[in-house]
């Protein structure tokens, strides 16, 4: 067995090496981050006047590019499909997808791609018509469901209906589009989907508010980062970032009130911002201030997620799981120190 | 590890070399070890896991009357060698202490650290390895004799209290007692077990630390029951097994190891009923027993991984209860480390594929 003071002087000798870098320093070399990204998921990623992006998964990126850049708009937005996503990864077209994707274990383990964290905490729900008498799932025995073909949805609502002894009629279409036409057709009672994606296509309908998500939520869909597998790094600078957006949120660091905070006592609120005499942003290639950048030019988790998808956005969703821990939801992350 | 184990591992790994020479002739071996990683093939050819855990500390890690190693973290590298082996027993179990753990993963020695350790940005960006994913959720907290009549550290004032000098406790202490304007006499400690006897002896009124090894602590004293944890949690902190930076695939089978635990609980099944469940009709449980999909294959693993891992040592929940769980003399209740749906944080993605949509 190796000796431990050989072993320790081995542990010394590789804290000073880097891990293998290539994805950050050409990033650096180009000058900005290539971001992938869903095509108008309302909350998530939108396009606004003079072709500004906007939305959860929009933040998430600039908040990366911040941290790399000191500046939130060293961003180029390259739209991904469902099919072409974890290729435009592994050749390396992105740097990261921020389009949500539920984690699964076929993707994680068989796409050539690691999960970084989730984004946002998402579940299976159901949209009906107000006023129609469905209160919950179990109003809808023997009525019709509207869900895109070939999808878990499909699957989990098979496993839901039939756990519960329900009986009901799945109506499956091979769009989006269709399956939503097909349900404001009033063909079928309810619609299902992620509850994030039936809150997002409801804020696009004539009259939003004659609809409401009921409250079961059936399956457990964590819609996360990912990055190209293979570049330690890269993967630590992107999942410190969605540590640092979090941390910053626990600690009451905002993009208000962040310059104010400067003279804090604080230990934790020190080191998240850069003042303390330890910097762990030059370690994995960032700034000492690489988090200050992130909360002053972007804000933190909680800022983007309600500026993004809260209760005040035309979304309307509640924190629910995506609260910090302490405040009832499992967002949580390890300290920075 | 004594001199005995230390030959009987040597010559193992010799008639291993030489097993491995005879078969690396045959292309079926050689495609195997193809889409095995460094570490696996390691393991693979070694025939057993080396698996490392906190030093000894009741219901993490402790040798039991005959000998052999028992507590939350061997159960979860006995799952790990399960899920390589189809065979919890093929492991060799170390307790470490200190950042050597490390220092012995980048060498190779150790194959994974189950849990110690807690997950800080230092540890996971400089010291060439990597943490997996959260297994244990803690904090520290403050323990009192029942006697005292307190019921919640705001009570604390004008006490002795004894804590480690070292890392952030005593700094967790005292912006506690500054923010709570009370005063504490502290009474420092280099060593955990020091501070232990200490606070055995009666030389503090109360002692801080992680609530874990407070509970820890705990059973080793005359009279654990008439000991109080009291409720707050001055800090966070969170636990998870590390494996060496650089092989993803070693990387993902560890942290599928865990998912597969934690998805297991979710889905009620266990170690008694699994081989009940081989007729459900639920696509999540067909998955989850190899039924349905292939999953282990993409990572080096059997499609029936999940099956080996909970036929082996249970599910999440039965690997806490075991260790942690009202039977060992000193229940810990489940609070954070309870399942999310459950109003904890324990959490993990599920065991199956995307298809076409998000």
């Amino acid at each position: 067995m190796f000796g431990r003071a050989a072993a320790v002087l081995v542990l010394l000798l590789l804290s000073v090496v880097p891990a293998s870098a290539a994805r950050l320093d050409d990033v650096k070399t180009r000058g900005f981050l290539q971001c992938g990204i869903g095509a108008g998921t309302p909350g998530f990623a939108t396009i606004g006047p003079g072709d500004a992006w906007s939305g959860l998964e929009v933040d998430y990126c600039r908040a990366l590019a911040a941290a790399i850049f000191n500046d939130p708009q060293a961003v180029h937005f390259i739209l991904s499909t469902t099919e072409d996503r974890w290729q435009s990864l592994t050749s390396g077209a992105i740097d990261v997808l921020a389009r949500p994707s539920t984690w699964t274990m076929e993707r994680d383990t068989a796409m050539g791609v690691s999960f970084v964290g989730t984004l946002f905490y998402d579940g299976q729900g159901f949209l009906v018509k107000k006023g129609a008498g469905y209160a919950s799932v179990n109003d809808l025995e023997n009525q019709s469901v509207c869900m895109q073909a070939n999808t878990t949805t499909v699957l989990n609502a098979e496993d839901f209906f039939a756990t519960n002894k329900i009986g009901y009629h799945p109506l499956t279409f091979a769009s989006r589009a269709e399956t939503i036409q097909a349900f404001l057709d009033g063909k079928c009672a309810a619609y299902s989907t992620n509850a994030a994606g039936l809150a997002g296509d409801r804020s696009t309908f004539a009259t939003p508010a004659d609809y409401v998500i009921l409250p079961e939520i059936i399956s457990k869909e964590p819609l996360a980062v990912a990055v190209a597998q293979g570049d330690d790094q890269w993967l630590k600078v992107a999942r410190w970032v969605y540590f640092a957006l979090l941390d910053a949120d626990e600690l009451g660091v905002t993009q208000k009130n962040v310059d104010e905070l400067v003279g804090s006592d604080n230990s934790e609120v020190k080191r998240l911002l850069g003042l303390a005499d330890e910097d762990f942003g030059t370690p994995i290639g960032l700034t000492k201030d690489w988090a200050y950048r992130i909360v002053k030019l972007v804000g933190n988790y909680g800022e983007i997620f309600d500026r993004n998808v809260g209760p005040n956005s035309p979304l309307a969703l509640s924190p629910g799981l995506n609260a910090l821990w302490k405040d009832g939801g499992i967002q949580y992350a390890p300290p920075i120190r | 590890m004594t001199p005995m184990q230390s030959s009987v591992r040597h010559c193992f790994q010799l008639l291993a070399a030489a097993f491995i020479a005879v078969l690396a002739a045959s292309d079926a071996f050689a495609q195997q070890v193809a889409s095995d990683g460094p570490t696996l093939a390691a393991i693979r050819a070694r025939g057993h896991l080396i698996c490392a855990g906190a030093d000894p500390l009741p219901g993490f890690a402790q040798l039991d009357s005959k000998g052999l190693w028992t507590g939350f973290d061997v159960d979860f590298c006995r799952a790990v060698a399960a899920a390589v082996f189809g065979d919890p027993s093929r492991l060799e179990f170390r307790a470490l202490e200190g950042d050597a753990r490390f220092a012995e993963l980048q060498t190779g020695d150790i194959d994974v650290v189950a849990r110690d350790a807690d997950w800080t940005m230092r540890r996971d960006t400089r010291y060439s390895v990597s943490y997996v994913a959260p297994s244990f959720y803690d904090g520290q907290a403050f323990m009192v004799p029942s006697r005292l009549n307190i019921v919640s550290a705001y009570q604390l004032n004008n006490l002795k209290v004894c804590v480690l000098d070292q890392g952030d406790q005593l700094a967790n202490l005292t912006d506690f007692a500054f923010v709570n304007q009370a005063t504490y006499t502290e009474i420092l400690y280099e060593d955990r077990q020091d501070l232990a006897v200490a606070y055995g002896k009666g030389l503090c009124d109360a002692v801080s630390a992680p609530a874990s090894w407070l509970n820890a602590v705990r059973r080793t004293l005359d009279a654990p029951a008439s000991q109080v944890i009291l409720p707050e949690r001055i800090s966070k902190s969170v636990f998870g097994p590390a494996v060496r930076q650089g092989d993803d695939q070693w990387f993902k089978i560890v942290e599928w190891t865990l998912y597969a635990l934690i998805d297991a609980e979710e889905a009620g099944v266990t170690k008694s009923n699994i081989d009940s469940l081989a007729s459900a009709k639920t696509h999540r449980i067909r998955r989850l027993l190899g039924l349905e999909g292939s999953f282990g294959p993409a990572i080096g693993l059997s499609p029936d991984f999940v099956k080996k891992i909970v036929s082996a040592v249970g599910n999440y929940g039965e690997i806490f209860d075991r260790n942690f769980g009202p039977d060992t003399g000193a229940g810990v209740a489940r609070g954070q480390n309870a399942l999310w749906k459950n109003g904890g944080l324990i959490y993990a993605p599920s065991i199956e594929a995307g298809d076409t949509g998000d």
